[in-house]
This record gives structure tokens, C-alpha cells and sequence, in this order.
């Protein structure tokens, strides 16, 4: 039912934005009458208010401020899956890059995107303290490594 | 560094010979004024000897002359004497007084010889002594001076030769060393060469694909 929701957090940044709006309802809940509202047409991105909106039409939600308070909580439990790639990440790229790790992953994972166009391109990942280095920089330099002798020899005829 | 050892041990060198030059030219001078006393010395023993022999012969002619006198005193004595004697007698006389005369003088002349060649073998002997101590000397300080001479020119060509061999030894361990950092700076622009032209060759659809790609081949590791 939420997996909706939490598609509009596949990236760490996307989940802190989620996440003070997500607070801005639930503190809007409190305030005068039709401050709910107002905060969902107007202080909140459009696909937020319409994911909000979609839960608390299609689902019996009784307790509203339990409902924002677990949800927010279980910002908390995700797994951060850091990447570091060579180029600026696009809408598409980060769509591809989260629908891969929620269909082989499964849900509960983050994305933490860093870019650094020094590794040329493929990446650097983070998963849990287990650190693996995939990009072309490390590929060349492995290259370079074994085949020094070859390329000298190369270079000097 | 081998240039600085190479110029300071030069300079060491250049200025050990100065030394040595020093030195030899202090024991020259010394040695020429001890030249300089002992000729003044030998004038003045010559002076002295030449007065010497002139006293002596001076004294010679005196006592010839002495003995002439007396001689001649005695015969005239002899002659009044012998008034009374044959004109034979008389002769013998004179003749035994000039056989006298003769020997007193011979004597005399042989004295005086000896005398003179005693003067001049002394003077002479002395000239020579004092010639070859001087010439000795300075054979010695003339040879002491070659073979310091030497020496340095050996010390100076075997510090040369090493110093020359460690910088050829130097200069190769730099050009191995050059030779290696030039290969690593190959590679290393070979490499960003690489990175660049590969990383902008790659769409973004090709760079999402190595991306998963790499995403599956941590899943297969068990990474993910």
C-alpha cells in the first residue's frame, strides 16, 4: 500500500524532502481547520499530495498522526546503498538504477548517488561496509598494471 | 653533490700544493741565506788565511833574511879569521859557506811552498764543501719537491677518477629513476587519455548500462 510512497524516496535526498513534508502534514493536522489541506495544495510537491492523497482515499486510515509518525520512523530502518558513478545522474538514470535494486533487492534500500568523473565511468559501491570498486579507472589501471612490460615495448619500437 | 665534492676537493688540492710551494720556497730562502753566511763566512776565512800567508812569508823573508845576515856575519868572521890561513883554506871557506846558503834557502822556498799549497787546498776544500752542501740540499728539496709534486698529481687524478666514476654511477641510477617516472607519467596520461575519451565516447544510456552491469556483477559476488 505504501510502496507508492515510497517510490518518491528512491535517493537519500528524495527521502529528507519526503520526510519534511511528510512533517509539514502531520504538523498541519494540529493547526486550524483546512491547514491539512492548504499544506497539501500548496506547501508540497504536487506528486506528494497526490501519493498522500491517493493512501488516505483508498485506505482506512484512522489515526493520521500514527500513520505520518511510522511512516517518517521508517525513514530510519533503510538500507543505504551508496554509489559513486562518472557522470550527472539523470531522472531516467535514477529510475533505472532504483527499479533494478527494488526488483533484486527488494524494498528498503536507498540510493545515495555521488558523482566523480575522475572514475570515467561504471562505479564505486557501498553496501553495507562492503565496498567494491567497478569502475574503468580501476579496470585501466589493473590493465596497465599486467601489461606495463608489453606497452614499453610497444612505445619504444 | 659530486660537482661540489669535485670543486671543494679541487680547491683542497690547490690549496695543499700552495702549502707545499710555500714550504719549499721558506726552505729556499733559508737555504740560500744559510749560502749567503757561509760565503761571507768562507770571504772572511779567506781574508784571514790570506793574511795568515802573508805573515808567514813575511816571517819567512824576516828569518831568511836573519839567516843570510848571520851567515854572512859569520863568515866574514871567518874570513878575517882564516887572514891567516893558505888561499886554499880560504876557498873551502867560501865554499862551504855558499853550500850553506843554498840549503837555508831551499829550505826556505820549500817552507814557503808548502805553505801556500797548505792555503789554497784549505780555501779550496772549503769551496767545495760549502758548493756541494748547497748544491746537496737543494737536490734534496728539489727532489722532496717532485715527489710531493707527485704525490698530488696522483691523489688529485685517482680523486678525478672516482669522483668521475661515482658520477657516472649517479647519473645512471637518475636516468633509470627518469626513465621509470617517464613510464609512469606515460601511463598515467594514457590512462586519463583513456578515461576521457572513453567516458565521453558513453551515452547516458551507456553509462547507466555499465552502471547495472556492475550492479549485477555485485549481486553475483554477493555484494548486494
Amino acid at each position: 500500500m505504501y510502496s507508492e510512497l515510497f517510490s518518491l524516496a528512491r535517493t537519500q535526498d528524495e527521502v529528507d524532502l519526503l520526510r519534511q513534508e511528510l512533517k509539514l502534514l502531520s504538523d498541519s493536522l494540529f493547526q486550524r481547520q483546512g491547514a491539512f489541506e492548504e499544506v497539501l495544495t500548496k506547501k508540497i510537491r504536487a506528486k506528494t499530495a497526490n501519493v498522500v492523497r491517493k493512501i488516505f482515499a483508498s485506505a482506512e486510515i484512522n489515526n493520521k498522526e500514527k500513520f505520518f509518525e511510522e511512516i517518517i520512523g521508517s525513514f530510519g530502518q533503510l538500507k543505504q546503498l551508496e554509489l559513486i558513478v562518472a557522470f550527472e545522474p539523470r531522472e531516467e538514470t535514477v529510475e533505472r538504477i532504483w527499479e533494478w535494486v527494488a526488483k533484486n533487492m527488494g524494498a528498503g534500500i536507498v540510493l545515495n548517488i555521488r558523482v566523480d568523473p575522475g572514475i570515467g565511468a561504471g562505479t564505486i559501491l557501498d553496501y553495507q561496509g562492503v565496498y567494491r570498486n567497478y569502475s574503468l579507472k580501476k579496470l585501466l589501471e589493473s590493465v596497465f598494471e599486467s601489461q606495463s612490460q608489453t606497452f614499453i615495448k610497444i612505445l619504444a619500437q | 653533490m659530486d660537482t661540489q665534492v669535485l670543486f671543494y676537493g679541487t680547491i683542497i688540492l690547490t690549496a695543499l700544493m700552495g702549502i707545499v710551494l710555500g714550504y719549499v720556497a721558506i726552505s729556499y730562502r733559508k737555504l740560500i741565506e744559510k749560502y749567503e753566511k757561509i760565503r761571507v763566512g768562507q770571504e772572511e776565512e779567506a781574508r784571514g788565511l790570506e793574511i795568515q800567508k802573508t805573515q808567514i812569508i813575511d816571517e819567512g823573508r824576516r828569518q831568511a833574511g836573519l839567516i843570510i845576515t848571520d851567515a854572512q856575519n859569520k863568515a866574514a868572521k871567518l874570513v878575517s879569521e882564516a887572514s891567516t890561513f893558505g888561499a886554499q883554506t880560504k876557498e873551502i871557506l867560501e865554499s862551504e859557506l855558499k853550500k850553506t846558503q843554498t840549503v837555508e834557502l831551499d829550505y826556505y822556498r820549500k817552507a814557503l811552498e808548502e805553505t801556500k799549497l797548505g792555503a789554497v787546498a784549505t780555501l779550496g776544500g772549503i769551496s767545495k764543501d760549502v758548493k756541494d752542501e748547497v748544491v746537496r740540499q737543494i737536490e734534496a728539496v728539489r727532489s722532496s719537491l717532485a715527489i710531493e709534486m707527485q704525490k698530488v698529481q696522483l691523489e688529485t687524478r685517482q680523486m678525478l677518477a672516482s669522483s668521475y666514476k661515482k658520477m657516472e654511477e649517479d647519473l645512471e641510477i637518475h636516468k633509470k629513476e627518469r626513465l621509470k617516472k617517464i613510464d609512469e607519467k606515460i601511463f598515467e596520461i594514457l590512462k586519463v587519455v583513456a578515461l576521457r575519451s572513453v567516458g565521453k565516447s558513453l551515452s547516458f544510456e551507456d553509462h547507466e548500462d555499465v552502471v547495472i552491469k556492475a550492479l549485477e556483477d555485485a549481486k553475483r559476488e554477493n555484494v548486494l
